[in-house]
């Protein structure tokens, strides 16, 4: 448990994986709550009699489904994928920025096994949780 | 000065040659395959991509419905290559459907719903409101899509809402289906012996709906085939699942909405549908 918390204060000490993490988890939970309605968001987008505001205006509100449509525990588990998935990402952009900077100064052997293990850590009970 | 100079020079010989060794090393595999943990990683992302569609089911929580598979159907054979479904295939609204508002609504909002889904039950207040504040602009129409794997009373019920629209007419069969949705806690929670009492509670005799119980036709009785066409009509429009709606504008155009979408969606699904001319 130290230890993810060490690779996490390794990783979010850099707010550009923490906007990472926010804007994947953003997207996935957006995702997640317009799932149903992808083609009727498909055909309200591509209407161009309707305005932009009023695109925007339904997207957004779609957003309020996680209410409506969600049990609490779903809507409880859709959010933590959301947020989990968001880590993940940022996580893996870590993990390959780290080891380039690292092949580059010939350090890779050092960063695989310090990166890996890192990640193990972190995705391994990610998955685990789903399964 | 020179001693030194020679000493850095060896050093970075020998890192040098260790760089190389361990370079050929991972090449060859033998400390590990580098494309290992990326790999793994991808993976796992693809793992939680396909948790997140699948626990959807396509959808959130919309209750998935056994295209084809209705309990005692008469088309429970596999189908072969059935039609697309699109909701411009939805049965045109007629005075054979239940109907609240004003029939000549420019907007007609179709809705497929199940009474022991849970989302159903909270859509159908969603509707209420659209029905009234919309008044003299949007029609609501019920049909019967029963979910029967998942609610093995849901068409039990349809079939005594059908009962009551057809003792006491239409605005009986939405007072109905408003004490049905309000007193059933969902997901088969409904006794069916409390159809009988909803029957009194809105002003209807007791005996056709305690035979319909006592019936206990799972495939609706005499309302069967009307219960069937309502599904069939559903599975035709692109529903897989409830609450479905199809909104109809006036000149035809016709937007499906999946699930019980908050009220703001339906709303601004409504104002799209009254912008068609």
């Amino acid at each position: 448990m130290h230890a993810v918390l060490l690779t996490f204060k390794q990783i979010f000490r850099d707010v550009r994986y923490i906007a990472i993490a926010g804007i994947v988890s953003l997207l996935v939970f957006l995702f997640a709550t317009w799932l149903p309605n992808l083609g009727l968001i498909w055909q309200i987008l591509t209407t161009s009699s309707i305005a932009i505001s009023d695109k925007l205006g339904f997207l957004f509100s779609l957003v309020g489904s996680i209410q409506t449509n969600f049990t609490l525990f779903s809507a409880f588990y859709t959010i933590v994928i959301a947020i989990l998935f968001g880590i993940n990402v940022a996580a893996v952009t870590y993990y390959f920025g780290r080891r380039k900077r690292f092949l580059e100064q010939g350090g890779a052997a050092v960063v695989w096994a310090a990166s890996s293990w890192g990640y193990s850590v972190l995705v391994v009970p990610h998955v685990a949780h789903l399964c | 000065m020179i001693d030194s100079d020679e000493n850095k020079h060896q050093e970075i010989q020998e890192l040098e040659s260790k760089l190389k060794s361990l370079k050929q090393q991972q090449s060859s595999g033998e400390i590990g395959n580098p494309y290992l943990i990326p790999g793994a990683i991808i993976m796992a992302g693809l793992f939680i991509a396909g948790a997140l569609f699948f626990a959807q089911g396509g959808s959130s929580n919309i209750q998935t419905a056994s295209v084809g598979g209705a309990v005692g159907s008469p088309t429970q054979q596999q189908p072969q290559a059935p039609p697309p479904a699109n909701a411009d295939s939805i049965k045109a609204v007629s005075s054979e459907d239940h109907i609240l508002g004003d029939p000549a609504a420019p907007v007609k909002i179709v809705e497929f719903s199940d009474t022991e889904c849970p989302f159903c039950k909270r859509f159908h207040s969603t509707l209420q409101q659209a029905v009234q504040e919309y008044d003299g602009q949007v029609a609501w129409v019920y049909r019967h899509f029963p979910l029967d794997q998942l609610h093995s009373k849901a068409r039990r019920e349809a079939a005594a809402a059908e009962l009551a629209g057809e003792l006491g007419g239409n605005d009986t069969f939405w007072e109905y289906l408003d004490r049905v949705f309000e007193i059933t806690p969902s997901n088969d929670g409904l006794q069916l012996s409390q159809l009988v009492q909803i029957a009194q509670d809105v002003g209807l005799p007791t005996k056709p709906f305690q035979d319909l119980v006592d019936e206990n036709d799972i495939r609706g009785g005499k309302f069967a085939n009307h219960i069937e066409a309502d599904y069939q009509d559903a599975i035709a429009s692109g529903g897989s699942g409830t609450p479905y709606s199809v909104v109809v504008a006036a000149n035809g155009k016709t937007f499906s909405l999946n699930g019980a979408q908050p009220y703001a969606s339906v709303k601004a699904i409504i104002d799209l549908a009254l912008a068609e001319k």
